[in-house]
């Protein structure tokens, strides 16, 4: 029982701390968008993401859920110009070319390629949901993103879940519960 | 979701809510709810993040081993689980989908 206990109580907050140090500790790398409708030009620097909602003044936070027809406000470099400009998402790569789905995690600072058309004419916009936290499908591969090994922390975390609860029914087998009426 | 407000919730929702149920069996239900909650909900964040599988699957597997778990520690009462496990993994199961996008 004592060593349940030490699970319970000093490895599983180290995992719990742990895994909000990475979320703290995110890498910055540079990020480019190509633009579509601009001969896909690379090299575009996007230096602040944000959305469009109640709170367009703030950036919301570093990580938020981009999805395919989404509208975003994205702020960029072209050079010695800053941009900021309401684009809307027509795919969404990340940079090694590696297509991911209709929707993916995005973060400031990290490698991806945005395909987007920039919106003269106001566009309708819509806010960008940002639920999802931790970007473990998109960077759990990418040697410059550290995030995607907090899904290691959850495994250990699940597996010592399993451990106890191995623990906790092997140890009731000994001792049967009894029936109540 | 951080993995604290994956547990913290998970915690309330199962491990509270089985007390709830179980009171007579005194602190173990809080126990036995937080110690399912680490062992299957941070699998079930890789596992929705990073595969395909469907997780109607995932839930019926889930109220499953949580029927068997209820039954071996808390109350051999076989209907009492399946109810138990039914509501407390619906709901749960609500929050993991509504904090992970």
């Amino acid at each position: 029982m004592k060593f349940n206990y030490l699970l319970l109580l000093i490895i599983m907050p180290c995992l719990v701390f742990a895994d909000a140090g990475f979320n703290i500790g995110r890498p910055k790398a540079p990020c480019y968008a190509v633009f579509k409708g601009l001969n896909n030009i690379q090299g575009y620097h996007i230096y602040r993401i944000n959305t469009r909602s109640e709170r367009d003044d703030n950036v919301l936070d570093s990580t938020m859920l981009l999805k395919e027809n989404d509208s975003l406000r994205i702020y960029y470099t072209e050079g010695s110009r800053h941009w900021q400009g309401p684009i809307k998402i027509l795919s969404v790569n990340i940079a090694t070319g590696q297509r991911v789905d209709s929707f993916m995690l995005v973060a400031e600072g990290y490698n991806l390629t945005v395909n987007f058309t920039a919106g003269n004419n106001k566009p309708k916009y819509t806010i960008i949901k940002t639920k999802a936290d931790y970007p473990y499908t998109l960077f759990g591969d990418d040697e410059n993103a550290s995030a995607g090994r907090n899904k290691y922390i959850l495994l250990a975390m699940s597996l010592i879940g399993f451990l106890l609860l191995f623990f906790m029914i092997s140890k009731s087998k000994k001792k049967p519960v009894q029936e109540t009426a | 979701m951080t993995l604290l407000a994956l547990l913290t919730g998970m915690f309330i929702i199962k491990g509270v809510f089985l007390w709830i149920f179980y009171s007579r069996q005194g602190w173990k239900p809080l126990l036995t709810g937080l110690i399912t909650s680490i062992a299957f909900y941070p699998l079930l964040v890789v596992l929705y993040h990073e595969t395909e599988i469907n997780f109607w699957l995932v839930l019926v597997l889930l109220m499953v081993a949580d029927i068997f778990i209820y039954n071996i520690l808390l109350k051999r009462n076989i209907a009492k689980s399946i109810i138990v496990s039914f509501l407390l993994n619906l709901v749960a199961m609500i929050f993991f989908l509504f904090g992970n996008g």
